[in-house]
């Protein structure tokens, strides 16, 4: 077997620096959850179609299992292990608070979608926010209760 | 604390990322990994299998084959039709051949890719119509069946009254055929799992499930392993819906772990998934039902066929069951009830949330909608004059008690949705209103000892309960905890629930049949207050000895009846009963139809937390919403053409209805803990009709055929509009 080329990757995951030497074609999922431990980023399709691989690259929400890690380099990740950001934090309670999580899988992806929302959004754009992201158990009404829950308690900053 | 909306005992867990699901388990040093050959064809006859181009791959390390099983090599939840590995036939997409053996997960799939299989293909049994034809092929040639067609999994008729005299004598009588197909459960974690050898050669068995100790009985005699060998520690369980009952990889690391004595791992995809469990059962129910002019039922005739696919799993169960409930919470004096459900080469169809009571419930209400409407009559009042009584029977037998809830649900879900007016025609745009009742059973039936163990220690810091539930989301860890603290009188905080490993959870029977709060409930309570007697015997929890009080109690629900029982008292030791109002919206130009709003009201005893209980009437609300509409699940030639997510077509937030109002009546359950009844699955069955009620209330069209998407709902409008009068704007 030839040996496959690695590059160099240096990426900022939740405020830490990295540098991995990966295969070009390892995806950001697989970096995250392999080579970083980082398995709160869920493996739910792996070709972004249901959402559990949602994570914040520079700040946009965006599918881990798309993204390539070379396209990470020099560039922050941000996911559910996230612990100092206040607005996750709110979140995170939030979905507690309303139980808007059953088996839990798509939750990670589902709060790091929906703290890319605007604040006091509509249920409208909130929903439409979370289309790409599959929730089995729910039926998305608590979802939606709980973002406006924390939009609702969210400094007038953003 | 029974009633009170405690948080999720795992919300920290699952909102941090700190929860283990099975895919997250990392793997031990030593360890290998696995990857399946599946059947590439839903029917062959296998011959030779070329392992050397899979061991020519780098990394590859060794093919197990059936010749590596050395128990008998077969499981299945009620009839061991299923190989672990298959030997010389192939019945349908879930077979996997051979098993590769990789250093690394890549060498592994790039190994299952060159494994090379002799096969002589033959054409599937695709059709369920015809699986019993003189000359249909047999799918499982090797079962002894005598005095039926080897293709029959199960088959009845219930006779009660004379039926023919009846619908002869009946002011109206409604005759259609319904027909409902695969779906698939999409639970949003997919099967993934690890086994580990330990030094005192026992395996450990790390992933999902519904029912762990059952899987370990199947792997015990399909292995040939001594139970007592075998241990399952369960991961976090990322949804089931029914859809982990029945074993997918647990006997396949198992036996790979065995036979490599090293730690193996194994996730599927996506697509693997899809393949490798079951499905909803497809039916199809040809109904005749009549009524007096009053709209009092006098008689109802019902066919019901379900496709079973290739093997058994709980087909039988899922049969009687919706035989049991075929004509719904009503009594019909003069019956004639016959199903069968057969094997095929399609995918095999198993447990999915309603255990075939879905089906049957999409029929009979549309049945009684169809006769108000002929009728004349208000929906409410033909079911409120047609609903069994307490101490009356179901039109199949069985004798049904603590129902008053079913007009209790009906007149509280018709009175919320009368709040808000429907939208008015606009465009093309038409809306209407419809509503269903519906019941499910509580707990496995027909005879079969549905029974929980649950042992509590109470020391001076607080109380750990051992049960071996599935906490696959709906809550059980977090309602048991609630129950414990009741029946102990401490806070909830001071309690754990240990339900995870079998080596000291005793076992709770299946995550299934709505059982998990009723069930294991009544066995926690009960072993708490008996613990709670002790210690006041004691003289209070001060006096405890430091090693703590414990007590054991196993909970037997009531007994009940086999389906066929001359005299049947009971086919079920309890109900759960609901009443749907929806709201929906049908774009007669394209088809589509939107649900803008659903009631649902549930009669469901107790409630122990409110706000897990609304989630699962909002989830039960958009499953049954997508089985309605969406959820088409295609399979050609035996196999599934879907294999992602997004062929599922499961109802995103956009899609899925916005305003869904759960409204709880309270009504007596003597037999579940603090008078509480199970809901998980009744909280879909009515949505269906309900749906497709207020579809005919919107453009006059009944659609006897789930699901409605717009291609079917064209048709429909088509075959109702006169000839050359264009699509579109009317008017």
């Amino acid at each position: 077997m030839s040996r496959v080329a690695r590059l160099r990757i240096s990426v900022t995951v939740n405020g830490r620096a990295h540098t991995v030497r990966v295969p070009a074609s390892t995806t950001l999922l697989a970096l995250l959850r392999t080579h970083l431990g980082l398995s709160g980023t869920k493996d739910g399709c792996g070709v972004g179609e249901c959402g559990a691989c949602t994570v914040l690259l520079d700040g946009e929400a965006i599918l881990a299992c798309l993204v390539l890690a070379p396209e990470v380099d020099g560039r922050a990740v941000t996911t559910i292990e996230h612990a100092g950001d206040a607005w996750l934090r709110r979140l995170r309670r939030a979905f507690a608070d309303e139980a808007a999580l059953q088996c839990g899988f798509c939750t990670p992806g589902m709060i790091l979608a929906a703290s890319r929302l605007p604040a006091r959004a509509t249920t409208a754009t909130i929903r439409a926010g979370l289309a790409g992201n599959i929730c089995r158990c729910t039926g998305y009404t608590k979802i939606v209760r709980a973002v406006q829950r924390a939009g609702r308690r969210r400094g007038p900053t953003r | 604390m029974i009633g009170r909306s405690l948080t999720r005992t795992d919300a920290a867990a699952k909102t941090t990322g700190a929860a283990i699901y099975p895919q997250d388990v990392p793997a031990p040093p030593g360890c290998l990994y696995l990857a399946t050959v599946r059947a590439p064809v839903a029917r062959a006859r296998l011959g030779a299998i070329d392992e050397l181009p899979a061991l020519a791959v780098p990394g590859v390390v060794r093919v197990l084959t059936a010749r590596a099983v050395r128990g008998t090599n077969r499981f299945g939840l009620a009839d061991p039709d299923q190989p672990v590995l298959v030997t010389d036939r192939i019945c349908g997409a879930s077979d996997v051949v051979a098993l590769v053996v990789g250093r690394t997960e890549h060498a592994a799939r790039e190994g299952a890719r060159r494994v090379g299989l002799d096969l002589s293909i033959e054409p599937p049994l695709v059709d369920p119509e015809h699986a019993c034809d003189p000359d249909a092929p047999v799918v499982h040639p090797e079962r002894q069946v005598t005095g039926r067609h080897p293709n029959i999994v199960a088959e009845q008729t219930i006779i009660r009254g004379e039926v023919d005299d009846a619908l002869a004598r009946a002011a109206t009588v409604v005759e259609a055929e319904y027909r409902t197909g695969f779906v698939e459960h999409a639970f949003l974690a997919p099967e993934a799992g690890l086994a580990e050898p330990g030094a005192d050669g026992r395996l450990t068995l790390l992933v999902a499930t519904q029912w762990p100790q059952e899987d370990l009985r199947q792997a015990a005699r399909a292995l040939g392993e001594p139970l007592d060998a075998l241990h399952l520690v369960q991961q976090t369980i990322g949804g089931a819906f029914g859809g982990r009952e029945d074993v997918s990889l647990q006997l396949l690391l198992l036996l790979a772990a065995r036979a490599m004595n090293a730690p193996v791992r194994m996730v599927w995809d996506r697509a693997e998934s899809i393949r490798g469990h079951g499905k909803r059962h497809p039916f199809r129910i040809r109904h005749a039902l009549g009524a007096d002019r009053r709209g009092q039922l006098v008689a109802a005739r019902v066919d019901l066929l379900a496709d079973a696919g290739c093997y058994a799993s709980t087909s039988a169960a899922v049969l009687a069951n919706a035989m049991s409930q075929a004509c719904g919470p009503y009594a019909v004096p003069n019956v004639e009830i016959s199903g069968r459900a057969v094997y095929t080469n399609n995918p095999y169809t198993c447990a999915f949330r309603g255990f075939g009571v879905n089906q049957v419930t999409f029929a009979m209400e549309q049945q009684v909608n169809k006769l108000a409407h002929a009728l004349g009559i208000a929906p409410e009042v033909i079911r409120r004059r047609n609903f069994v009584r307490a101490g009356g029977q179901l039109a199949t037998g069985p004798k049904v008690f603590d129902c008053a809830g079913l007009v209790a649900t009906l007149s509280a879900a018709t009175m919320r949705a009368r709040r808000r007016p429907l939208p008015r025609p606009r465009a093309d745009w038409r809306y209407g209103r419809g509503v269903a009742s519906a019941l499910k059973n509580i707990g496995c039936s027909f005879g079969f000892d549905d029974h929980a163990t649950a042992r509590v220690t109470v020391t001076q810091d607080g109380a750990t309960v051992w049960v071996g539930v599935a906490e696959v989301g709906q809550g059980a860890e977090t309602v048991l905890v609630q129950i414990a603290a009741e029946a102990l009188g401490i806070t909830p905080q001071r309690v754990r629930v240990e339900w995870r490993d079998t080596a000291t959870a005793p076992e709770a029977g299946s995550a299934s049949a709505s059982h998990q709060t009723f069930v294991p409930g009544n066995a926690v309570r009960l072993a708490c207050e008996q613990a709670r007697r002790t210690i006041q015997l004691l003289g209070g929890r001060r006096r405890l000895p430091p090693e703590g009080v414990s007590a054991t109690h196993t909970f037997h629900a009531p007994s009940t009846d086999p389906l066929g029982h001359a005299a049947p008292t009971r086919h079920s030791y309890a109900y759960a009963w609901s009443a749907c109002v929806a709201d929906v919206g049908v774009d007669t130009a394209t088809g589509q139809v939107r649900v803008l709003r659903v009631v649902n009201a549930l009669d469901a005893g107790r409630v122990i937390n409110p706000k897990l209980l609304e989630g699962q009437v909002e989830g039960g609300v958009v499953m049954g919403q997508g089985y309605a509409l969406q959820e088409r699940f295609a399979v050609h030639a035996g196999l599934p053409i879907v294999a992602g997510l997004a062929g599922c077509n499961l109802p995103t937030a956009v899609e899925a209805v916005p305003v869904v109002e759960t409204v709880v009546i309270e009504g007596a359950e003597s037999a579940g803990p603090y008078g509480a009844r199970g809901i998980g699955e009744i909280t879909m069955i009515p949505v269906v009709p309900a749906i497709t009620a207020a579809i005919h209330a919107a453009t006059g069209v009944w659609v006897d055929e789930i699901p409605v998407v717009p291609e079917r709902m064209l048709a429909e409008l088509d075959a109702t509009r006169p000839a050359g009068l264009p699509r579109g704007r009317r008017r």
